[in-house]
């Protein structure tokens, strides 16, 4: 699924501070793309105009598919929030389940895909755990395979790494990522290392993307 | 950019979504969150629920249980006050002749018996005080007075057995004379103090509870088979819904000589004696099933409202609003069939060993967990078609 952006202008209703002031992007079917840039410059809001979360007050966003017709983000982007939510007094594999349901997943293709995207995100064995008694990562991970038990063509996460260790985090890259190019991704983060598993890095300041730059390979 | 701006399409929000990535063609629609999903995940939910789900199970029975509990009681109070009030005469009717310059009317014997056949009549005798006296066995030298009743007496005061050959006494001159059923009572008709046994008929006894017509015989006898054509006065035992439609026939039913008779309650009434009907149609106690659905009604508001990031994940995923109800209904369907258990159980047991009678408090019991647990349903479906947020509404801009 293609991502499109185009003259994406936002201000908060109760502040004069123009949060984001006409941005332009596109973000090819399959590609991974961070959006970084410092504390209040416009991230999460542009991850939330993306998701419909906030209303669209000048500019368009859209995604695309190869045939050119239009989808609901809402239906076709799963989410990975900075704060962790989950059910807390379920497995994990009935939480990450919850995400193969939205796809429209039989019981037991829920089961199937919970446990692969678990062990994709390095939770092989802790799948009948309660959500409850997992540490914050865990629980970030778990979150991750989630999203991406989904399906969905679209993943937009928020700081999805901020609180794992290097080495987990270069794994749920991995399973978020994937070798394929499965879906199209869009990671907010502050760490430059995420940034640079990206296929494009957005870098928002002043409200604009003052950067467009493929990362290193 | 590419290409003109496409419109949104609001399909690609529904309860389906597309599987396969080719074409149009050979693509399947796949229902998510079918209905028996989200029923199944409701139900997951409450087994899973650990405190959440038996604080709901606990306040479901309680608030079954205490208020059908209170009510069974006291409607057990108000069957007893009743039943000492009709025991005491309260459906009783005592019909007299009117009288004329000092002279008192009779009643009409044959009127006053067949009045037990009319519907709404339970059970009547006429009655007349005689000139015969009885003595018995156990206190010689001793006299007793002598009622003659129509036949209707026996009956009237649930004495088996015949007329003939038998003479009635109040349980209280059983108690103080030591008479039992069966004793030999002896009567002697026409006679006087000073004469004794012209005319002596021997007769068996009968005990007889007649604190529904007072203590007026108390220390008497009353002969069932000796009665005239006309009586003194004549006792009507009603049921409880036809009592004032008796009352207002009676006086020209028992007219004599085209006078009519007068009727009075045998106990006093005005209005601040209770109306046992009234106050059962009354008793407050038989809303508060209302009371106790609007409390489970708002636990379950506050237990969705401190678990509104559950449903918003469900809502993330693609959970519209008629799985989620069914999801919603289906945990509190598993939780409140469990209270609906324990509370009807503790109803009953608690009821029964407050001294509550069994029959009402079965049916208090069932009726006030029925209501409850139908009214409180009603507040969980209204709660679950509110719209809900979904996990984006935690976003904040950082």
């Amino acid at each position: 699924m293609r991502l499109t952006a185009h003259d994406v202008t936002y201000t908060y209703p109760r502040g004069d501070h123009q949060v984001l002031a006409g941005v332009d992007f596109e973000i090819p079917d399959g590609a991974s793309a961070a959006i970084i840039g410092p504390s209040g410059s416009g991230k999460t809001t542009l991850l939330s105009l993306m998701g419909h979360l906030l209303p669209m007050q000048h500019g368009t966003i859209h995604a695309l598919d190869s045939h050119g017709r239009e989808h609901s983000l809402a239906a076709t982007a799963s989410w990975v929030l900075q704060t962790v939510s989950l059910l807390p007094d379920r497995t994990a594999l009935d939480n990450v389940a919850v995400g193969a349901y939205s796809d429209g997943a039989s019981r037991a293709d829920a089961r199937e895909r919970s446990l692969k995207y678990l062990a994709q995100v390095g939770l092989a064995g802790r799948e009948h755990d309660p959500a409850r008694i997992l540490s914050g990562g865990e629980a970030q991970r778990v979150a991750i395979a989630r999203a991406l038990a989904s399906h969905r063509p679209i993943v937009l996460a928020d700081e999805p790494t901020g609180q794992l260790d290097a080495t987990t985090s270069s794994t749920v890259l991995d399973a978020m990522i994937g070798a394929h190019r499965e879906r199209t991704v869009v990671i907010v983060t502050h760490d430059p290392e995420v940034a640079a598993r990206c296929d494009l890095v957005l870098e928002l300041r002043d409200g604009r993307i003052h950067e467009r730059q493929s990362a290193p390979a | 950019m590419s290409g003109p701006a496409p419109t949104h399409r609001e399909s690609d929000t529904a309860d389906t979504v597309d599987t396969g990535s080719g074409g149009t063609t050979g693509r399947r629609r796949k229902r998510v969150w079918p209905l028996t999903l989200a029923a199944r995940e409701g139900a997951a939910t409450a087994r899973h629920g650990r405190w959440t789900s038996v604080m709901v199970v606990i306040a479901t029975a309680w608030l079954i249980a205490a208020p059908a509990i209170a009510d069974a009681v006291g409607v057990t109070r108000l069957m007893e006050a009743e039943q000492a009030w009709i025991d005491a005469g309260g459906h009783v009717y005592i019909a007299t002749g009117a009288s004329i310059d000092g002279q008192q009317n009779p009643i009409p014997t044959r009127v006053c018996e067949s009045l037990a056949s009319y519907d709404g009549v339970e059970g009547s005798f006429a009655v007349t005080r005689s000139e015969a006296s009885g003595t018995l066995a156990h206190l010689p030298g001793g006299r007793a007075s002598i009622y003659s009743a129509s036949a209707g007496v026996l009956p009237f005061f649930q004495v088996e057995g015949t007329n003939a050959g038998v003479i009635m006494l109040t349980e209280g001159f059983s108690t103080r004379t030591g008479v039992t059923d069966g004793d030999p009572v002896t009567v002697i008709r026409g006679a006087t103090p000073d004469t004794a046994g012209s005319a002596s008929t021997i007769l068996t006894a009968r005990v007889a509870d007649t604190a529904s017509i007072g203590d007026e015989y108390d220390g008497a006898l009353i002969s069932p088979d000796t009665l005239g054509p006309e009586a003194d006065s004549c006792y009507v035992r009603t049921d409880a819904a036809r009592h004032s439609a008796v009352a207002a026939v009676l006086p020209s039913l028992l007219a004599h000589d085209g006078r009519t008779a007068s009727v009075s309650g045998r106990l006093y009434s005005n209005e601040f004696t209770v109306d046992y009907t009234t106050a059962y149609e009354d008793r407050p106690l038989r809303w508060l099933w209302a009371a106790s659905a609007l409390a489970l009604g708002l636990m379950w508001a506050m237990v969705q409202w401190f678990r509104r990031s559950h449903v918003a994940i469900y809502s993330t995923f693609g959970m519209r609003m008629a799985p989620r109800l069914i999801m919603q209904v289906s945990e509190w369907a598993v939780l409140a069939g469990l209270g609906l258990a324990a509370g009807w159980s503790l109803g009953i047991v608690g009821a029964l060993a407050l001294g509550a009678r069994t029959e009402p408090s079965l049916s208090i019991v069932s009726t006030h967990a029925a209501l409850t647990l139908i009214g409180a349903s009603l507040l969980v479906i209204v709660l679950g078609l509110r719209p809900t947020g979904t996990l984006l509404t935690a976003l904040k801009d950082r």
